[in-house]
């Protein structure tokens, strides 16, 4: 009962903790601008991330060890440094992004700058990194995320058309603005497969200690969590597209995005997306901080743990507090968070293969895994996602760029 | 004056070329965020705090683009949410929906 507990936990976490500022930002934007057209983009990451979560639980509970951890000993630390530290840096721009998605939403709510609630919000994640635990962290805020659900029960109330929501799931190019839908696209999938997604839930299987009874849970979290939590960032598209698209409004800052919500709730649309967004973007940027130190600690060989006291791990806390303080700087320099969000997620598409490509190795390596390595369709679809990723990124991005020029 | 502008808006979107498409887009896209913004503030379901900065920030960015003179009439939305003024603000949503 216990364990079937712990599963049920597991998906819910999953669901809640889903969306954050990137599945928003790029879902708002792809629905405004292109209507379901780029619905197809969250299938193919939703495929992707499932396996690739399903994949760093396994490797956890089999290897006993974390993913960062695993590739140092595997490639040694100067193989392992170059691609590790480009990570690093878009981890460093997502967390940013979080911070700012959530400085955004008490925004909209007070009418005060965001710049301005840069510091208390970094204060805020820092002081519950500093006196939580793993369990708080991670569970606290994906069930307040469930808020996010509000987008699924909008799509229902605002009886979107099923049949045109279906066509969205089959990939096209529209006839205008090519180079700008291929950004978004990629930007919907590096939100969808986020590498601080499965580096901490590697660590959490740890920090957790799971074992080998974890192996059918493990899949089933990365299954329903993943599928269920898909279906929010696809009923962001949905709900930006019936309700925003005919009015000609095309997402590019929050304050846009944030009238999705109204034509479904009324006045309580407007609070459902600043909960929703607020709280969203808190949990990622928790997640984000923490995934981020495991990774640095897990890669220098300190002793890490969201569990432990932080003088106990004070590297690890150290790591955390930097980042947290690295990003709010980001912030407090202006940087438009939502260009910042676009950005980072078109980016971290693009750097996918660096984290998956020695995560594959590792997964196929039977000194690791022994019997239970990787299986044929577990590789094929990673390495078809993760390098179609990397490809449109590398096009779109440079024509992004000199397109907003 | 609202009226005016918007008329400004539609001469130099008849005149541009391929090049202005995007501003063009953004344009339109700016104005209509003004007026969802405007039009579910003056029925009270958003906060006045959120539609002052949603205004302020669509004629800023109206401002900046090729049609400047599209900012007037958001900058006046503005400025009734403002002074709490739902009457003005119906008022000038009205003169821009002739």
């Amino acid at each position: 009962v216990k364990k079937i507990l712990g599963v049920a936990l597991g998906i819910v976490t999953s669901i809640g903790g889903f969306l954050d500022a990137g599945s928003i930002a790029t879902s708002a934007q792809a629905g405004s601008s292109y209507g379901y057209s780029l619905l197809w983009a969250v299938l193919v990451g939703t495929v992707c991330v499932i396996f690739l979560v399903e994949m760093s639980g396994r490797f956890s509970i089999v290897s006993g060890h974390t993913i960062t951890d695993a590739v140092r000993k595997r490639f040694g630390f100067a193989a392992f440094i170059v691609p590790f530290g480009a990570s690093l840096l878009v981890n460093l721009l997502v967390l940013a992004s979080e911070l700012g998605g959530a400085c955004v939403a008490l925004q909209l709510l007070t009418g005060i700058r965001f710049q301005v609630w840069a510091i208390p919000v970094a204060a805020a994640v820092w002081l519950l990194l500093w006196l939580g635990t793993f369990d708080v962290v991670e569970d606290g805020t994906a069930l307040l995320g469930l808020v996010t659900l509000c987008f699924v029960v909008a799509v229902f109330l605002l009886g979107a058309e099923w049949r045109e929501i279906g066509r969205g799931f089959v990939p096209s190019l529209p006839a205008h603005e090519q180079p700008h839908y291929l950004f978004l696209a990629v930007s919907i999938i590096g939100a969808t497969i986020a590498p601080y997604l499965f580096l901490f839930y590697s660590s959490g299987a740890i920090e957790d200690k799971w074992d080998m009874s974890y192996l059918v849970p493990n899949r089933f979290i990365a299954l329903l969590g993943m599928s269920f939590g898909s279906l929010i960032a696809m009923s962001v598209i949905v709900v930006a597209a019936v309700t925003l698209q005919p009015h000609g409004v095309r997402v590019e800052q929050y304050e846009q995005a944030a009238l999705m919500l109204l034509p479904a709730f009324g006045s309580w649309g407007f609070y459902l997306f600043v909960a929703a967004l607020g709280v969203a973007c808190l949990g990622a940027a928790l997640e984000l901080s923490l995934a981020t130190a495991y990774s640095l600690a897990q890669a220098f060989g300190w002793q890490w743990g969201e569990n432990l006291e932080p003088r106990k791990a004070a590297r690890f806390a150290a790591t955390y507090t930097l980042c947290i303080a690295a990003a709010a700087l980001i912030l407090l320099a202006g940087v438009e968070p939502m260009k910042l969000t676009l950005f980072s997620m078109a980016l971290t598409a693009m750097v996918l293969p660096l984290s998956v490509v020695p995560f594959l190795v590792l997964m196929n390596d039977r000194q690791f895994m022994g019997e239970h390595v990787n299986g044929r369709l577990s590789n094929a679809v990673v390495v078809f996602t993760v390098a179609l990723a990397a490809l449109i990124a590398l096009v779109a991005i440079p024509l992004e760029i000199l397109g907003s020029q | 004056m609202a009226r005016h502008a918007v008329l400004v808006v539609l001469l130099v979107l008849a005149g541009c070329g391929k090049d202005e498409a995007k501003e063009i887009e953004k344009a339109r896209s700016w104005s209509a965020t003004a007026i969802l913004v405007a039009e579910h503030w003056t029925r009270g379901e958003v906060p006045s705090a959120y539609a002052r900065s949603a205004l302020k920030k669509a004629a800023d960015q109206l401002a900046q683009g090729l049609f400047p003179a599209a900012a007037a009439p958001v900058a006046e939305l503005e400025l009734a949410v403002a002074r709490e003024d739902r009457a003005a603000a119906r008022r000038l949503l009205d003169e821009l929906g002739r």
